[in-house]
């Protein structure tokens, strides 16, 4: 395996349309960069998707959210047009997430356990620039000074909500790249919540397998796969309300496994949502009116559990239970809540 | 089996007695049964030079396998950490290793409260017309109405750390089928640690 | 009979009162609980200061150590705790959104920029992989084989002697005689006078 810092590639070409200020896309609006910031701020996203997509890196991440932090070492390959990552944690009981494309395998060594976890296979994964814009709509674009992270100069960008329904993003990407070495949320008051960071990174060329493939052999271990598949969720009579600028990804009818002194299976109906940095999803399912031994009761007042930018919340909605979980501010994942109500078609 | 302690270095060297040096070599790699194992035990921690063959082992072994990591060879931290030990009479204690999670809370990177009345107003404003009803199918999406009352008043206000387990599942569920196609890094779900969730055995 | 363990044994030692035994943990690990530590603090009096950090803490939990893990497993994690300690320690005021300039370096120190090739280290780190080069091809083969076998592949013994189609006993003999060699040639590089390394 080569190591070096050489940029891949097939960034040359988007360093030449930065310098030059040239339009790439046909069918956008028209316009000097000068005086069309929204431009230059689309350019710059779509630039953050595909080297997020397609380098190739290995590194180790520290992420904190509030007064936790973790320590991970992560290897990304874009291999043939798939996607490769390993993330393994340095810290607590060991294991490691292994991603091919649109699966993940959860490796737990001590209970020689793989989770699979997976979502259906997207035509057109990368960021587009129809996403970039719908994103601009509801934060506004900032470019800040130059920083240095893992030993990179970085430029920093701000994307600061337009409202108060989610969080303020800040991002260091390396220039012209685009590659984020760091990023941060904020809340409403200015306040890191949550930040992940590169504490060093080679960014190369080609990557050994031997950085993405699972660290155990998994031979006789027990594999999980969760399973779960397209539903309707309005037709099932449920409709709620969620922030402009939220677009449903998908909704499918799942099981969950809740842990406890009894452990079980539960079926359940997840609608995600995303406006291209925070996402949400909403779970409704059938209240546990008879609960077992050793399972913790959901009241129907619950706080809002908290934990970096993510928020939770769960109410009962007659006979069901609604949960709602994202990375927006606990207000907001209180107002989806809120908004659940059970309309059967007439 | 006595080693020969000489004051001068060059002459003072655990290899002059190969035998009590090579068994050191066996004992750093584990390959010593109980009974030599002890003896050479015993000579290790009974004689310095013995020691300082033990301490150019593993020097050399790391320098093998990484001139990055032999190169972090700070001389006297041995000798201070040990000092420090003795000065704090530090007696080992049954002393649960733990988690000083709260008391490192320090610089408020943690999410303030909520309180209910502040929750209360913050709803009040956001009453749309931010907000609107996802429909799906063919049908027109439904705007609240402006001035659409907020079902339901914000009792449950305060905000509070996750730290059982309860929400993983769901938690989990959701890390699942974000979408990683964005401005995000894809692995940003999985490095959260309120999305991790040890599994358990089935049931 | 069993091989012994040597880390389960200096444990041991340790539990009942022998801190010498602790020291040679410590001589065993120190470098790479540098290393590791050398990736998120840039700077090397302070790796030097959590080190310590993480040894003392280590030294003081061995009694609650039962061996669930091996033992620089435990350590490791006592060390990656000792950095995660140090960045909140190094977390600076909330940043407001709009600030600019210092206020901005500030949090990426803080957030670690690891650099972790300072000019120092990695000229250290040079001339200890180019005095180790010279040292290894200067062995006779069968030396340089054994060692190899043994610090990179981890090999055992009885493993090593089937490789090398010899007896164990001939195993033994080549690895003492291999780290003799090495270590005599990295000798100035390994700073301190011995006199004054305890």
């Amino acid at each position: 395996m080569q190591l070096g810092k050489r940029y891949p590639w097939f960034f040359w070409g988007l360093l030449l349309l930065a310098g030059e200020g040239a339009w790439a896309q046909s069918g956008s609006t028209v316009g000097p960069i000068q005086g069309d910031h929204t431009a230059e701020a689309v350019r710059w996203l779509e630039r953050i998707g595909l080297a997020g997509e397609r380098s190739h890196y290995v590194g180790t991440v520290v992420m904190q959210q509030g007064d936790e932090v973790r320590v991970s070492r992560i290897a990304h390959a874009f291999d043939q047009g798939v996607l490769k990552e390993r993330v393994q944690t340095l810290d607590g009981a060991a294991h490691e997430f292994v991603r091919v494309d649109n699966e993940v395998r959860c490796l737990w060594p001590q209970e020689r356990m793989v989770v699979v976890e997976w979502r259906p296979l997207e035509r057109f994964p990368k960021l587009s620039e129809a996403d970039a814009r719908a994103l601009l709509e509801h934060y506004a674009f900032s470019l800040g000074t130059m920083q240095r992270i893992a030993g990179q100069s970085c430029q920093l960008i701000r994307l600061t909500p337009k409202d108060h329904l989610r969080f303020g993003h800040q991002l260091c990407v390396t220039h012209p790249d685009g590659l984020v070495l760091s990023a941060q949320i904020l809340n409403e008051q200015g306040q890191i919540i949550e930040q992940m960071a590169f504490a060093e990174i080679q960014v190369v060329e080609t990557l050994d397998a031997a950085h993405l493939n699972p660290s155990w052999a998994t031979d006789g271990w027990r594999v999980l796969r969760t399973e779960h598949e397209p539903i309707d969720v309005r037709g099932q009579g449920w409709v709620f309300a969620v922030p402009e600028g939220f677009k449903r990804v998908r909704e499918v009818s799942r099981k969950i496994f809740v842990a406890g002194d009894v452990a079980r299976w539960k079926q359940t109906m997840q609608s995600v949502y995303s406006d291209g940095l925070a996402t949400l999803s909403v779970f409704i399912e059938p209240a546990d009116l008879k609960l077992d031994d050793g399972d913790r009761a959901v009241p129907a007042n619950a706080p809002v559990g908290a934990r970096g930018a993510t928020h939770a919340w769960s109410r009962r909605v007659g006979q069901a239970q609604v949960t709602v979980v994202g990375e927006v501010p606990a207000a907001t994942v209180l107002q989806v809540g809120h908004s659940v109500q059970f309309e059967p078609a007439k | 089996m006595k080693l020969v302690i000489e004051t001068k270095a060059e002459h003072g060297r655990a290899q002059d007695d190969p035998s009590c040096a090579q068994r050191l070599c066996c004992l750093a790699d584990g390959e010593l049964a109980a009974d030599e194992a002890q003896i050479a035990l015993h000579q290790l921690l009974g004689d310095r030079q013995a020691r300082v063959w033990w301490d150019e082992i593993h020097w050399v072994g790391d320098a093998l396998r990484s001139s990055e990591t032999a190169a972090q060879h700070h001389a006297d931290f041995h000798r201070r950490l040990l000092d420090r030990i003795e000065r704090e009479h530090a007696v080992p204690q049954p002393q649960g290793l733990g988690k000083r999670g709260w008391q490192w809370l320090m610089h408020h990177l943690f999410v303030p409260g909520v309180a209910v009345g502040a929750a209360a107003a913050v709803l009040a404003v956001m009453v749309m017309p931010q907000w609107r009803l996802d429909a799906i199918g063919p049908s027109v999406d439904r705007t609240l109405e402006a001035q659409g009352p907020v079902r339901e008043p914000a009792q449950a206000g305060a905000v509070v750390l996750v730290k059982d387990n309860s929400m993983h599942p769901y938690l989990q569920a959701h890390r699942e089928l974000v979408p990683t196609h964005g401005v995000l890094p894809a692995s940003a779900p999985y490095l959260r640690t309120s999305a991790v969730v040890q599994p358990k055995r089935e049931p | 009979m069993a091989k012994v363990d040597v880390d389960s044994a200096l444990v041991e030692r340790v539990k009942r009162g022998d801190r010498e035994a602790f020291g040679l943990l410590v001589s065993k690990y120190q470098r790479r609980i540098f290393r590791l530590l050398s990736r998120f603090i840039r700077d090397p009096a302070e790796v030097e200061d959590v080190a310590q950090e993480a040894f003392i803490k280590a030294y003081r939990a061995l009694p609650g150590f039962r061996g669930e893990s091996a033992f620089y497993t435990w350590l490791y994690r006592i060390a990656i705790n000792a950095a995660k300690n140090w960045l909140s320690a190094k977390r600076l005021v909330p940043l407001p959104v709009n600030a600019e300039g210092d206020a901005d370096e500030d949090w990426a120190l803080a957030m670690n920029t690891a650099q972790n090739e300072t000019p120092e280290s990695l000229l250290a780190s040079r001339q200890v992989g180019e005095a180790i080069g010279r040292a290894v091809a200067q062995l006779p083969e069968e030396l340089a084989t054994a060692i190899q076998l043994r610090e990179i592949d981890g090999l055992s013994y009885e493993e090593i002697a089937q490789v090398m189609q010899c007896p164990v006993g001939t195993v033994r003999s080549r690895l003492f005689r291999a780290r003799e060699a090495i270590a005599a040639h990295m000798r100035p590089l390994i700073d301190a006078p011995k006199d004054r390394r305890w």
